[in-house]
């Protein structure tokens, strides 16, 4: 059995951030699941899907550095990285006709790479994995408004004012859901 | 700032939800270790990386990760170029280390003893475990080096022996190639000595006769190469034609030998002589008087002979009769 099996998620980040391809390899193995499965909810077909996470893996060897390994939630940083590289291909893709960004090394750190909170307890997939029933349970106790509100920020990757445009409400309103939604789903996660 | 504000600028943030501007001014806030409730912001940013765990999960195709690969191997030079830029940041880093704290911070606080001993501590129990590291390290290099002279030696060897088994196929080969030309050349000898008994052997024989007369033929032509010989006896009544270089003919032609007695020619024979034929017998020659003969030609005719002497004479000989004798 390979000795990066063994390893740990911040292991496996520190090894590729030494351009260790093999803990890339194991990386892949890990979490090509959940990255693809968050990548193809986000884009809007197959073709683009596959580019993005070629694109976060990628970026992943690269920037595995910029993580901070001494209070490091890999799966965190890494959910975030597919979703921001997700939501910025949609968000091009929609505002075609607005003047953008140009998509460069420094954008990518800034925009891309996520900025964890210092703070942050850390948290790897396997950890992540057993939450998901108690996850299931505590976003089903969200309202319908709650949940797609969470759904328009989280998977369409709208903006504060783009989902108060879009549902025809005040922006404190969205402002509020969105702190609301959240406090819910970490108390009712918390009940289990 | 009002703590609901502050809040809601967490969730949205963590939530991925805010627009350019606010993103950009929350984030240098944060980077700029603004004063936040960091570890509400981290748990905001857990919780919402936990959404898509709910989503039922799908397999990629298998394919993508040759592509990610294949991505990752076009990369080198930029890797590369990473790398390079790491150690330099890395040395830059070191040197300013070296700097005497005096000159570099002089208004920090000066290192205490004790921390200066557990620096220390750590810096020697660093260097030991990489002087043991080095010192294990020192056979293996010494069994590497042994193994690269063995290795060595054994090519060495190996070309030797090559260059030698090379060399002595080598002089093998010329001595059969020497032995062969050896064989040819004797077959060689053993046929010319067949042709010379063969060729000779008429003559031997042909001189055990008595009363032998030898006529020398010369060539018609000047310059000509070819000469010839007749033999006779008159007692047997019998003939040796000698022919040398002698041209060959077309098959519609052939060599004929005339004897001249009182100016009549009569023809001995027809011949068509091939390279290795030199001589040819003639069993039966026409009754003649030695006193008689004149003249000897050899001319070329038609195959099948002519009655006469009609074609160009090749080969003649005068016989000259001594005086005495002719009176």
């Amino acid at each position: 059995m390979s000795k990066y099996k063994e390893f740990t998620d911040v292991e496996l980040l520190k090894s590729i951030s030494k351009f260790d391809s093999r803990a890339l390899e194991e990386l892949y193995d890990r979490y090509s699941c959940i990255l693809y499965t968050l990548t193809k909810k986000i884009a809007p077909d197959q073709e683009t899907t596959e580019n993005i996470l070629v694109d976060v893996f990628s970026i992943i060897w690269k920037k595995a550095e910029k993580l901070d390994f001494e209070k490091a939630s890999v799966f965190t940083w890494l959910i975030s990285l597919a979703r921001n590289k997700a939501i910025d291909v949609v968000r091009r893709s929609r505002s075609s006709e607005m003047k953008l960004d140009p998509y460069d090394d420094k954008y990518e750190n800034y925009f891309i790479v996520p900025t964890l909170s210092s703070e942050i307890d850390s948290l790897d997939l396997e950890s992540a994995v057993k939450f998901t029933p108690k996850v299931e349970r505590a976003l089903s106790k969200l309202t319908d408004a709650q949940k797609y509100v969470i759904h328009l920020a989280f998977y369409e990757g709208y903006t504060l004012d783009e989902i108060a445009d879009k549902l025809n409400i005040p922006i404190d309103t969205v402002r509020s859901k969105i702190l609301t939604a959240l406090n819910i789903f970490k108390d009712n996660l918390a009940v289990g | 700032m009002d703590e609901k504000v502050i809040h809601e600028m967490m969730s949205a943030f963590a939530a991925g939800c805010m627009d350019k501007e606010n993103y950009i001014n929350f984030k240098n806030y944060i980077d700029s270790q603004g004063e936040l409730p960091y570890r509400e912001l981290g748990e905001l940013q857990n919780l919402t990386a936990m959404v898509p765990l709910i989503l039922e999960l799908e397999l990629p195709d298998i394919k993508l990760k040759d592509r990610i690969a294949k991505k990752l191997i076009g990369m080198q030079d930029e890797i590369k170029a990473k790398i390079k830029e790491r150690k330099t940041k890395t040395r830059s880093t070191k040197e300013k280390a070296v700097i005497p704290p005096e000159t570099e911070l002089p208004h920090k606080a000066k290192i205490t003893k004790d921390i200066l001993t557990e620096t220390f501590e750590r810096t020697t129990d660093k260097k030991q475990k990489t002087l043991s590291k080095e010192k294990k390290k020192e056979p293996k290099r010494f069994s590497h080096l042994l193994l690269w002279i063995g290795f060595i030696l054994i090519a060495v060897l190996l070309g030797g022996l090559s260059y030698y088994f090379y060399n002595s196929s080598k002089s093998l080969n010329t001595e059969i190639l020497n032995l062969k030309n050896e064989v040819t050349s004797l077959q060689e000898e053993i046929l010319s000595n067949k042709d010379f008994l063969s060729n000779y052997n008429s003559l031997i024989e042909f001189f055990s006769y008595k009363d032998i007369a030898v006529i020398d033929l010369i060539p018609a032509e000047e310059n000509s190469p070819s000469s010839g010989k007749l033999f006779i006896t008159y007692a047997q009544l019998k003939g040796l034609l000698e022919m040398n270089n002698i041209p060959a003919l077309p098959t519609e032609q052939v060599y004929q030998l005339w004897i001249v007695t009182n100016g009549v020619s009569y023809s001995i024979g027809t011949f068509s002589p091939s390279v290795k034929e030199r001589y040819f017998e003639i069993q039966q020659m026409p009754y003649i008087s030695k006193e008689d003969l004149e003249l000897v030609r050899l001319t070329i005719e038609p195959r099948d002979g002519s009655p006469t002497p009609q074609g160009q004479t090749f080969l003649y000989g005068v016989v000259v009769q001594p005086r005495t004798r002719r009176r």
